[in-house]
């Protein structure tokens, strides 16, 4: 029995309906700050938070195990108008009918926020304050340009966080934590100017273990009373067992596997209620809940299947509630996306490996549940159980995509670089889609989205736009005066080390407006020595304070590109830079024969050093550049290569490229290749990415590749895929994660011919790129894909 | 264009491929075959010319192919074969939407052997290395013979995908080189081999054996048509020779496919394209029975 009948009616539950925006979390907030006036924000904050945690009218609906929402629907999405509500304001009337991402939202609900929520906020958002601040040259590139973008962080909250289950939440429960602050408050001294910041820290962490603890109390109520009412004598003994679960977690230390779930639910429920967060991340599952379930499994108190149910359940949860983002934001991180990244395997502390039971048991539950969410990783050591990789390319031949597969020890010298102790370095869990991270940190993973395209566009068009004219960039002089191939390379690093530069102002600007604006007391009490030295989280408070993430995106467009100018026009002559202009300009109507020569040239992806040189030579720059600036504590700006959806709005913004692209066309992610240019294959491309110096980018480097069912089918074929993922790892690689070609990928490649020039197929005997058979034999591949995959 | 010792002439090397033997392969498909194979799915294969390929779906009629021929041909509207064509490429490049190619192209050893290093990392963690395919890899046994020296001193381990009709004392250095070879016996009645390959069976036969004594490993496909190889007769037959001349050698059948017909369409030569009947399930398992009452070990690599 993989999955049960109520996880299926709750997965169908998850299909089928449409998330909905619920006001509730603003209503009562905007309500409770009004009250709340003259107060410190930190108390203000942790005050509405109770409020709420008091207040909204909760819901057990149907087939729960797992019980507690943000919203009063299923799959609600919540307002927090303190970040902003201007976007809010502005987009909400097309909410259901926009493209990416789209929420119900009634017109009563939109009247009520108009008239009762917005006029309070109105000049007090983050947005408003941010936007005030921003130097007004950083303005024109970093905001809803696609150019320098961190609008995630003044419209949203922080979010990228990893609750310490382990040292902080379970040995303590919020009472723990309360009684803690409470100590620490009682030695407080009024008369000391440093602890008034600190009595303010403290309550606010009192308040919200309050809440939280109220918010499960309450949740117990009512499946006590739920239970009473209950006809069906089986769902009311469901009904009191989650009554005594939320009786005694978060408040205590679970007791058992079911209250451990629960008390994570509560603590992803509790920071959702708060921010609103992005990459709110459940960590290493597979090691801070194994105490609770090899205890219950030995005790007899629960078998595997139900314990499969819960963590089924659980992984519904998480993807039932749903990040209300804006559209410019839902660009970059498309399909309701939250980023709660749960990892498995890898090593422990000690360095043995950490593989158990519940490894397994979570790439089951995403091979059965088929959800989106929990962004799943996993951790592959040198010397990882054969039959954890086995799973693991198990799970990649299924075609979700799942899980991401990272590089254990890549992981672990990133985080050495970004100054961890060794024991620390070791313990890392992904936050977000890639980042290397540690639980007792402060950091912004995705501080900042940099378009690698945008600056080579203004180093060839004199510093402007080729879409919009506009001044974008430093000035370049115009591109019929460079001499040399190095003059160009060497303008497109300074027009990059320049949007670095206005990634920076971006950054701090927002990164000190929350130190005092949007202070986090919930998280900082999940998070350890924040209670410690009585500082917050967004002051800095966290164990340790990792400096903030930019990451490069269009990194293949630009080597190609370039690669294109050295080969085309400096050492072939057979075109000239300001032909190469001309053609971008016309977005190469009229060039059909330039852009062939162009396509011709090597493209990275290909194991090709003449371009993939080039790629490593940009990385390096940007690592080093980013290097060098400091965040508002004095960390480092780190770099990195990951993905998201970003390379496709930031590619709306740039022109025509000298590789042969169209202009608006997506650009790259990550250090993978553009698409449909690894003619090669994957393996090509695997040591095209393993060029770059992964170990530097502490902040995550990202290769997606696609591969065919096929080669993915039998076991042979899987054993070796996790072969080929070692060899990748042994070169240095951090991550790899997989698309498998369904049926509805060759359709795709049977429309857009151009995007899927790298597909093989295997036919028999042999394989061919599928674009090159013709329709009748591709018909005869997808007809077969489809019948093996039965 | 030629092959010799530094030389070669190949269809394609195609790395990542997982049905050619154990691990990861690349497969070094070289041109040329003595066999003309009724239900042949690499017609490109014959002969070692270079040769135009033109794949209809995918132009448009753009004319840039015919403005740039030294021969004044029109690539996409000429007979082909073409005498004329002397496949230089000319048009290949000039084509932005890649309808057209050639197929058969000049490698040095030098050129494969960079290559081969490259993939020589993903050959070491799977276990696999190099397959020679073709057309038939010892058709061009000089070259082979220099490929085969330089991955042996790489200790990158070699299998061979066979027709088997080749002179065994000029290749038997080669083989002894190799880890493992696949060889066709498509009938096992000389006359009808002859009728659907062009050749008799006699020189094959004789090879599979040879090849068996050296102590190489060796499997046997088939390449399995109902009603003319896949006949319980002819499945006999050959389970019989095998336990008589090399018991310990595998067997596999490759059930026939139809899907060599977009190359003969892309090579011009639709008229030549045989159609035969595609095995069933059924047809194929009743088969592996017989292989396997004869205490015929099977091999499943396909």
């Amino acid at each position: 029995m993989n999955t049960t009948a109520r996880i299926e009616r709750l997965r169908q539950n998850y299909v089928n309906s449409k998330p909905a925006i619920s006001c509730e979390r603003a209503r009562i907030f905007t309500e409770s700050h009004k009250r709340t006036e003259g107060l410190p924000t930190p108390i203000r904050r942790a005050q509405a938070f109770y409020d709420f945690c008091n207040e909204f009218d909760i819901n057990i609906f149907e087939d729960e195990l797992i019980v507690g929402t943000a919203g009063e629907f299923r799959r609600s999405g919540i307002l927090t108008p303190e970040f902003s509500w201007r976007w809010v304001d502005k987009e909400m009337d097309t909410f259901d009918k926009r493209p990416q991402d789209p929420y119900e939202m009634t017109d009563e609900q939109r009247a009520y926020v108009r008239e009762h929520i917005f006029p309070y906020w109105k000049g007090q958002s983050l947005e408003e304050h941010f936007l005030s601040i921003l130097p007004e040259e950083t303005a024109k590139i970093a905001v809803d340009t696609g150019i320098v973008d961190n609008d995630s962080k003044w419209r949203q909250a922080v979010g990228e966080i990893t609750p310490d289950y382990q040292d902080v939440l379970f040995p303590q429960g919020f009472a723990g934590i309360q009684k803690k602050a409470e100590e620490h408050l009682n030695r407080m001294d009024f008369a000391k100017a440093e602890d008034l910041d600190k009595i303010a820290f403290y309550k606010s962490v009192i308040l919200t273990s309050k809440g939280i603890i109220r918010l499960a109390e309450r949740y117990s109520e009512l499946a006590a009373r739920m239970a009473d009412e209950e006809s069906n004598p089986e769902r009311s003994t469901e009904l009191r067992k989650i009554s005594e679960v939320c009786r005694n977690v978060p408040k205590n230390p679970p007791k058992s596997f079911h209250e451990a779930i629960q008390f994570v639910w509560f603590t992803q429920l509790g920071a959702i209620i708060s921010e609103n967060p992005l990459a709110l991340n459940p960590g290493r599952f597979d090691q801070y809940m194994f105490p609770y379930y090899e205890n219950d499994i030995n005790s007899g108190a629960i078998t595997k299947d139900e314990a499969r149910e819960l963590i089924q359940a659980l992984w519904l949860k998480l993807s039932e509630w749903v990040w209300t983002i804006s559209s410019n934001t839902a660009g970059f991180f498309a399909g309701y996306n939250q980023f709660q990244n749960l990892t498995v395997g890898g090593r422990k502390r000690d360095g043995s490996d950490a593989t158990n039971e519940l490894s397994y048991l979570c790439l089951e539950a995403t091979d059965r549940v088929r959800t989106h969410q929990p962004g799943l990783s996993v951790r592959i050591h040198q010397d990882c159980p054969q039959e954890f990789l086995d799973a693991v390319t198990d799970l990649v031949s299924t075609g979700t995509g799942f899980p991401a597969i990272h590089n254990d020890q890549a992981g672990s010298q990133m985080l050495l670089q970004a100054g961890y102790e060794p024991e620390d370095a070791r313990d890392w869990s992904n936050c977000g889609c890639v980042v290397p991270h540690f639980r007792k940190t402060g950091e912004w993973t995705s501080a900042v989205n940099v378009n690698f395209a945008a600056a080579m566009e203004y180093a060839l068009n004199e510093g402007k736009s080729r879409m919009t004219g506009e001044m974008m960039g430093l000035h370049s002089i115009p591109v019929s005066e460079y001499k040399s191939y190095d003059e160009v390379e060497t303008a497109v690093l300074n027009q990059l080390d320049n949007l670095i530069t206005h990634s920076i102002i971006a950054t701090i600007v927002a990164q000190k407006l929350h130190t005092t604006m949007v202070p986090r007391p919930f998280l900082s009490s999940c998070v350890e020595d924040c209670l410690e030295r009585g500082k917050d989280l967004a002051n800095g408070g966290a164990h340790y304070n990792v400096g903030p993430v930019l990451t490069g995106i269009g990194l293949a467009v630009v080597a190609n590109s370039l690669a294109v100018i050295k080969k085309l026009v400096f050492e072939d002559s057979v075109t000239s830079m300001s032909e190469l202009n001309d053609a971008m300009n016309a977005d190469w109507e009229g060039y059909d024969d330039l852009r062939t020569k162009a396509l011709a040239v090597p493209k990275y992806g290909n194991d090709d050093d003449y371009v993939d040189s080039i790629a490593r030579k940009i990385s390096n720059f940007y690592y080093e550049r980013t290097r060098t600036h400091k965040d508002v504590f004095g960390s480092s700006f780190n770099s990195a290569f990951m993905g998201i959806s970003n390379y496709i709005p930031t590619g709306r913004v740039v022109g025509a490229t000298p590789c042969g692209r169209n202009a608006g066309k997506p650009i790259t992610e990550g250090v993978s290749p553009y698409a449909g240019s690894d003619v090669i294959s994957p393996l090509a491309a695997m040591r095209s990415s393993a060029k770059m110096n992964h170990d530097v980018h502490t902040g995550g480097t990202l290769l997606n590749l696609r591969l065919s069912e096929d080669l993915v089918k039998t076991p042979k074929g899987k054993r070796d895929l996790g072969n080929i993922i070692r060899a990748y790892f042994s070169l240095g690689a951090f991550h790899v994660q997989f698309n498998t070609l369904s049926t509805k990928v060759l359709r795709e490649a049977q429309k857009n011919p151009e995007d899927y020039k790298d597909l093989l197929v295997r036919v028999a005997g042999y394989s061919t790129q599928f674009v090159n058979l013709s329709p009748e034999m591709q018909e005869a591949i997808i007809s077969r894909t489809a019948h093996e995959t039965m | 264009m030629t092959s010799s010792t530094d030389k070669g002439i190949l269809l394609q090397m195609q790395d990542y491929s997982i049905h050619d033997g154990y691990g990861v392969r690349t497969t070094i498909f070289l041109a040329g075959c003595p066999l003309r194979c009724k239900w042949c799915a690499n017609p490109e294969s014959h002969t070692t010319n270079s040769k135009l390929i033109y794949y209809k779906h995918k132009c448009k009629d753009c004319g840039k192919c015919a403005a740039v021929c030294p021969k004044s041909l029109s690539p996409t509207t000429m007979e082909r074969p073409n005498p004329s064509c002397d496949a230089c490429g000319l048009c290949v490049n000039a084509c932005p939407n890649k309808a057209l190619d050639i197929a058969c192209t000049q490698y040095s050893a030098g050129d494969i052997v960079s290559r081969i290093k490259r993939d020589a990392i993903f050959f070491r963690f799977t276990g696999g290395g190099v397959t020679f395919s073709g057309g038939e890899p010892f058709g061009q046994k000089d070259f082979l013979r220099t490929l085969a020296h330089k991955f042996f001193s790489m200790g990158i381990g070699m299998w061979i995908e066979t027709c088997g009709y080749f002179n065994f004392s000029e290749v038997k250095d080669i083989i002894e080189m190799l880890d493992h070879v696949f060889m066709d016996i498509k009938h096992m009645d000389s006359n009808i081999h002859e009728e659907y390959t062009g050749v008799g069976n006699e020189l094959i036969l004789q090879n599979a054996v040879k090849i068996y004594e050296m102590n190489i490993p060796i499997t046997i496909r088939i390449p399995s048509i109902p009603g003319l190889n896949l006949t319980e007769e002819n499945i006999k037959n050959t389970a019989i020779f095998m336990r008589k001349h090399m018991p310990k050698a595998e067997i596999e059948l490759l059930p026939y496919h139809e899907l060599g017909k977009a190359k003969y369409i892309a090579l011009g030569r639709e008229d030549s394209f045989t159609t035969f009947t595609v095995p069933t399930k059924e047809a194929l398992n009743k088969a592996y029975e017989i292989f396997a009452e004869h205490g015929i070990k099977i091999g499943e690599y396909s």
